[in-house]
């Protein structure tokens, strides 16, 4: 009962977190893009780093906003969510929710914190650690951290919704 | 055996409420598993990064801000309400200023997908509020998106143009005619449908009165004119262009919000810090649902080329044995059908530098083949099952995806038909290009 | 198993990585060896294939030099603006110094053994739009494309105003002004069609364009030693031949610029002396001081 509870707040609370990072790096990529613009215009050499800079807070931005999605049900489906009204329907609907993502998304987490034989050291995160972008000169890690970020984001709300957080009604 | 059992898989996800980019990703993961290629699953985190960590697609997520901007700040309204006045009366008005709107569009952006998602945000609404159903205006939002692609600018004629070594200004003067000719169909085949279901009949409430709606409209004509020009006088690139659309949209927001009527005590700027949270809450989890399309979609690409298997479709092509016209409208053939399956960008890398030069060989003009393969692959985003700008366009107007593929279809007949005409008829395409002196 | 052996260009005549990795694969082949090509950047992009490599999934591939610069700078050595005299002089220190080993070292740290560094055409030049340049006065009014940061140090040195702008939009950038030229080597122009606005060129020698070939670690060092000695053998074989191919299409490039309307135009011996002193100030900018050192000691040793 404890665990159900904790786990139902963190959801609640990723949601909210993720939601409002992700509206402030669209709202930083926005302003990245009219820097560049004025930039452009205002001195003879614009920084080199806008067009990086917009395209990580891009990556990190819609990966959140793809967190938000899935906890609201908002992805595009065949069969609308409104088609799972009484109890057994939703028992199949929540399988299906939870088969689909977990296939789909476990290798992902996995291999981002194993490499060839399960070693750490040659992890995507830890690969990505040794190497340092063109433009910000910024670790690569950080960028990749979006991925592991996000999937885990994502079990959790579906570790929610099997533990009967309200069900989204669906777009 | 096994791969009945994951089409079942499939079907069983899909009926079961799951969200079609999870199947999809899903399905990709059993399928590596059941090709024996497991270990390849490795290349995922990856694969993922580099498939959105593009600079072209900034433009997306930013149209689809602005789009979400202008819906709330009434700036589509403007235009919409003096659309409505120049054609609605006709049957099937509000189609037609689609379509012509996906027109306008092409002339700025280079993408289909991005047109779809900013014309939904936009118009589909739009349509709905003016009695046509939200299916079919997603369905001629999505048909009229191809026209994107085809007048240029284009980065699928770019990226072609790189690939096959044809003049890229020959592509974009080829692809004019062509993207008008699409329109065209479409105008048709909206003028037909919008008659038989009834929609669009201009009646005297939803009109609205016309000076008024003109000078409403005119700040409004002002978003898509800093965009053209700004494109078109080189003063900035697509992505510019769209989040100079953002800060456009959110003036002339502010702007409505300041000459009309507010509920009590909400000031101008009230208001326009509500359209602007709303808005980014939007792009944020329409982006977000994008990008895991985009993945599915990605990891299915890898096992398809890591397998081999354009090779394998090259060589049953090649044993056919056919030339000229025959051999044109066979890779079409292959072309769209493979565009029902494939990303536009994959497709295009793997299957023209293997299909087009026999093409070449046996006598067909090179810009007339790469504004047919651009235009053919183009379609493929909106032909089921998996149609890229049809996901974008059913994720960002909430319409059924099976329902929007269905409705798709009498459009997509009449692209079909169109491409076939272009095929017939090399000189619509090449008319203009060799008016410019582009080809011989 | 097959060697697969990824190329992000399609399969044509004028891209090196593709004639190099059908010559490497051809002598693979001959010597017994599975190999397959991969075309069009059907495995991925650069990133993707450097992901590949690392975990042993696919065993060569060929890269943008980036792929090196983002784990060791150092590689900016060899692209350094007049760092060597010619394109001999700097295969000369490729061959003939271990100026690459702690590259090499480097990046097997990631799992990635460099295969080779290899050539794609004649040197690095500057296309413009506009007009003729034969001076570094010339480029005052044009606004270069910039691949990167490195590259917007150059064009501070040079006085030009540079703009980050991806490959797909280079060519409308161009035709709609907003970018007039870029510093590439000729072959880019031709493979992106952009000779259809770049109406002038002009060849600064201010270096030579090059690859990497890349191999899996893992890979490389698990082969046998009879197996190890073919693929060195193949290396060796499609690395001479990639000399032969890229002194070949240096030769001819000047001639197909022209042929396709190009004004080429040649610097005198002091214009060539003033881009050469403008653009090694911004060395420093490209990598630690110690490889410019390293550079330096390796050109100056095998200047003839
Ligand atoms: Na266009
Ligand atoms: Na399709």
């Amino acid at each position: 009962m404890r665990l159900k509870s904790v786990i139902l707040t963190a959801s609640a609370a990723a949601e909210r977190i993720c939601l409002l990072a992700a509206m402030a790096a669209l709202a930083g990529m926005v302003g990245a893009v009219m820097l560049q613009i004025v930039a452009r215009y205002g001195f003879s050499s614009p920084p080199s780093w806008t067009e990086e800079l917009a395209r990580y807070l891009m990556v990190w931005g819609g990966l959140l906003g793809a967190t938000v999605a899935f906890r609201r049900g908002s992805d595009p489906v065949i069969v609308q969510a409104d088609a799972f009204r009484v109890g057994w329907s939703r028992a199949v609907r929540d399988a299906a929710l939870a088969v689909t993502t977990v296939i789909f998304l476990a290798p992902v987490l996995y291999y981002c914190f194993f490499g060839p034989d399960m070693a750490v050291a040659r992890s995507f995160l830890v690969r990505n650690a040794a190497r340092t972008s063109d433009g910000l000169g910024l670790n690569l890690a950080v960028i990749a951290a979006s991925i592991p970020v996000t999937v885990a984001v994502i079990f959790l709300h579906l570790a929610a919704r099997l533990a009967g957080a309200s069900r989204p009604a669906g777009s | 055996m096994a791969w009945l059992v994951l089409v079942l898989f499939i079907l069983a996800s899909l009926a079961g409420g799951a969200a079609i980019a999870y199947v999809t990703g899903a399905a990709a993961v059993l399928s590596f598993i059941l090709a024996d290629s497991s270990r390849y699953l490795a290349i995922l985190p990856q694969r993922i990064l580099s498939q959105i960590d593009v600079f072209t697609f900034l433009a997306m997520p930013l149209f689809i801000l602005a789009g979400e901007l202008m819906n709330r700040g009434g700036v589509t309204r403007a235009l919409i309400d003096l659309a409505m006045v120049l054609v609605g009366r006709m049957k099937g008005g509000l189609g037609h200023v689609n379509i012509a709107a996906s027109v306008f569009m092409a002339g700025i952006s280079g993408s289909a997908v991005a047109d779809a998602a900013a014309l939904t945000a936009t118009l589909v609404p739009e349509m709905k509020a003016r009695g046509y159903s939200a299916t079919y205006a997603a369905a001629l939002t999505a048909a009229s998106s191809v026209i994107g692609p085809i007048i240029p600018p284009s980065i699928v004629m770019i990226f072609y143009g790189a690939l096959m070594n044809v003049s890229v200004a020959a592509l974009f003067a080829g692809g004019l005619l062509p993207g008008l000719l699409v329109a065209l169909g479409l105008f048709v085949m909206n003028g037909i449908l919008a008659r038989r279901h009834g929609y669009g009949t201009g009646d005297a409430l939803a009109m609205p009165p016309a000076g008024r709606t003109l000078v409403r409209a005119v700040p409004a004509l002002f978003v898509p004119v800093i965009i053209v020009a700004g494109i078109v006088f080189g003063v900035v690139t697509p992505t510019e262009a769209a989040a100079l659309a953002v800060v456009a949209a959110l003036l002339i927001a502010f702007f409505y919000r300041t000459i009309e009527a507010r509920p009590d005590g909400a000031t101008p700027l009230t208001l326009l810090l509500r359209d602007i949270r709303d808005g980014l809450e939007r792009t944020a989890v329409l982006t977000g649902s994008i990008f895991m399309i985009l993945f599915a979609a990605a990891i299915f690409g890898y096992l398809i080329a890591i397998r081999d298997v354009p090779q394998a479709i090259t060589d049953l092509v090649g044993s056919a044995g056919i030339d000229g016209l025959g051999y044109l409208l066979l890779i079409n053939l292959v072309f769209f059908v493979a565009g029902m399956f494939m990303d536009v960008t994959m497709a295009l890398v793997l299957l023209v530098p293997l299909l087009v030069p026999a093409a070449i060989a046996s006598g067909a003009d090179p810009v007339h083949v790469g504004v047919l393969s651009c235009l053919n692959l183009t379609i493929g985003l909106i032909t089921p099952p998996f149609g890229g700008c049809l996901m974008i366009v059913s994720a960002t107007s909430g319409v059924n995806y099976l329902r929007l593929s269905l409705a798709v279809l009498p459009f997509i007949a009449i692209e079909a038909v169109v491409l076939v005409v272009l095929i017939l008829f090399p000189d619509i395409t090449l008319v203009v290009p060799a008016a410019l002196g582009l080809v011989e | 198993e097959e060697i697969k052996i990824a190329v992000g260009c399609p399969p044509v005549p004028i891209c090196s990585d593709w004639v190099w990795a059908e010559d490497f694969a051809a002598k693979l082949k001959e010597e017994g060896l599975e190999a397959k090509v991969f075309t069009g950047g059907a495995l991925g992009k650069d990133p993707e294939v450097v992901d590949q490599l690392a975990q042993g999934l696919i065993q060569v591939g060929l890269t943008n030099f980036v792929m090196i610069k983002q784990v060791d700078p150092a590689v900016l050595g060899f692209l350094a603006p007049y760092m060597f005299d010619d394109m001999a002089h700097m295969f000369r220190a490729l061959d003939e110094t271990d100026i690459v080993d702690s590259i090499d070292a480097n990046m097997q740290q990631q799992g990635i053994k460099i295969g080779g560094l290899i050539g794609l055409g004649g040197t690095i030049g500057i296309f413009n739009t506009k007009h003729p340049v034969t001076s570094v006065a010339d480029l005052s009014d044009l606004r270069l494309r910039a691949i990167d940061s490195s590259q917007m140090a150059l064009f501070d040195e040079w006085g030009v105003p540079g703009v980050v702008v991806d490959m797909p939009e280079v060519a409308t950038s161009l035709q709609k002004g907003m970018i007039d030229g870029y510093v590439n080597p000729p072959v880019v122009a031709f493979i992106f069609k952009h000779t259809d606005f770049l109406k002038y060129y002009t060849d600064v020698g201010a270096g030579t364009p090059i690859r990497s070939v890349l191999m899996s670690l893992d890979w490389y060092d698990g082969l046998g030693a009879d197996e190890k000695q073919k693929v060195d053998a193949a290396l060796a074989y499609a690395n001479d031949r990639n000399r032969d191919w890229t002194y070949k299409a240096a030769e001819q490039e000047i001639a197909k610029l022209k042929e396709l309307g190009v004004e080429v135009s040649e610097l005198s011996p002091e214009a060539r002396a003033e881009f050469r002193e403008t653009s090694q100030k911004a060395w420093a900018e490209l990598m630690p001081p110690e490889a410019v050192e390293a550079f330096k000691a390796a050109a100056g040793r095998t200047r003839q």
